[in-house]
């Protein structure tokens, strides 16, 4: 122990050196603005690079999961195919002569980060503006709803998740009633059951409905899962059901996901905007 | 030693004053104002006694930059760059012995000890090292050879002039 102080006391000038160059160079990052930004933004990225080539290692330990969901994803495109039905010969039969339009874009993307634990969860994506990324857009995985965009850079964006007590709501629809009903958020409890509010309860509503995305859920096409209704409860008191879903997603192991581009959402928001503008000239 | 500690003390408040109101107030143009940011507390750091221990050179070295910093309003810089400058120094000065020849009650200084070429030498080294670093922070390393370079070169000459000049003017001069 006493030879170890005295070689600490032979190396004084250059522990004594270390400390005041690491004091100067706190002062240096934390009071000058330009230096401050420099370093910020270059830590960020050394983090971003560092955070993608952890992701890129358990990616690769993930691939059979990963595998075994594309494959149920090709499955149920595969049941969607014209060639598994049949024409039918009838004798009256009407022609539509529809003119399909593309409404939604998907882009394929990587989860860097991702947290459970917090009661305002995010969710950061290897895609950015570079990508044509713009906030406000869906993101969903091949299991259901995940987030949506709410910040971008050149090549990464930041999802808010459906884990997220303030930035996160949704309006559904109940799958099994062909209905839009209540909002659902997520209580900041269990990650793996959100919240279905806002539905009377004397509606038919049973445990085992699906929740999906509905035509009035913002950003997203309609019927991507959300989650299954596990419990309902009703208070003599109270007007609404307090009903529990069991989220469609394992939040803890989304590692790839889809971002929606929709087409028309510059010519929606277009229209509205021009609409509140009429209706804040002429009351 | 007070008496010492004292006139360390007259030259480095003679130092922030020429800084302040005379070499940051010489303006060359817009265009050629980069060459012209001679650092004058590198004098300050030449000049401390080369009898001085390490960790106390290395002490005097921060304050000497912090409050630099704090005059100048560069927070960190000049501390970061005059700590290792004190640091470095204490190798190439630690073999001369300041009570022989150079007294300071005397008004003398050490510099000149092992003669004019080793002193034009460890100026020049010390004061370009010093111009090099601070630049080089200031400007977090872009336009390292278009302009960071140039400046060091051109502050590293206007300083060296200087302190020769404060040098003659202020010390007797000393030899073995």
């Amino acid at each position: 122990m006493n030879s170890v102080f005295k070689y600490l006391k032979s190396k004084l000038h250059v522990l004594l050196f270390l400390l005041l160059e690491l004091l100067s160079l706190i002062a240096i990052i934390r009071f000058n603005v330009y230096q401050t930004a420099f370093y910020y933004s270059n830590t960020r990225k050394l983090s971003m690079a560092i955070h993608e080539w952890n992701s890129s290692v358990f990616d690769y330990f993930g691939l059979m999961s990963k595998n075994e969901a594309l494959y149920n994803e090709n499955l149920e495109l595969r049941r969607k195919l014209k060639t598994n039905y049949v024409v039918e010969s009838k004798k009256i039969f009407e022609v539509h002569d529809t003119v399909f339009k593309q409404r939604y874009k998907y882009f394929p993307a990587q989860v860097i980060t991702n947290s459970t634990n917090r009661q305002n969860n995010y969710i950061t994506l290897n895609r950015g503006t570079s990508s044509g990324i713009e906030k406000g857009m869906g993101v969903f995985s091949p299991e259901g709803v995940v987030g949506t965009i709410v910040e971008v850079s050149d090549n990464y964006s930041v999802a808010v998740s459906v884990l997220n007590t303030q930035g996160f709501k949704i309006v559904p629809k109940i799958k099994e009633m062909n209905d839009t009903k209540g909002t659902v958020v997520w209580d900041g409890k269990d990650p793996n059951y959100l919240n279905l509010e806002n539905i009377n309860k004397y509606e038919a509503l049973k445990v085992g409905y699906h929740i999906v995305t509905s035509p009035y859920s913002k950003n997203f096409p309609e019927n991507i899962p959300i989650g299954v209704i596990e419990s309902l409860k009703t208070k003599p008191s109270e007007t609404f059901y307090q009903a529990k879903i069991k989220s469609s997603v394992n939040f803890g192991k989304i590692q790839t996901v889809y971002i929606v581009i929709d087409l028309f959402k510059h010519e929606i928001e277009k229209l509205e905007s021009e609409l509140n503008k009429k209706t804040t000239e002429h009351p | 030693m007070i008496f010492s500690v004292l006139r360390f003390l007259a030259l480095y408040v003679l130092i922030v004053i020429i800084q302040l109101f005379l070499l940051n107030n010489i303006f060359i143009g817009n265009t050629w104002a980069f060459l012209f940011q001679p650092q004058l507390i590198i004098m300050f750091l030449l000049f401390l006694p080369p009898s001085m221990s390490h960790s106390w050179m290395i002490v005097v070295s921060f304050a000497a930059g912090f409050l630099f910093d704090v005059f100048f309003q560069s927070w960190g810089e000049h501390a970061a760059v005059s700590t290792l400058i004190g640091f470095v120094r204490h190798y190439s000065t630690r073999d001369i012995d300041n009570a022989i020849g150079a007294r300071i009650e005397d008004n003398q200084i050490w510099t000149s000890k092992k003669g004019s070429s080793w002193k034009w030498v460890y100026f020049l080294v010390f004061i370009g090292l010093y111009h090099l670093l601070f630049l080089w922070i200031n400007g977090l390393g872009h336009n390292f050879f278009t302009r960071i370079i140039p400046a060091t070169i051109s502050s590293t000459l206007i300083t060296f002039a200087i302190i020769l000049l404060l040098e003659n003017l202020i010390y007797k001069p000393s030899r073995n």
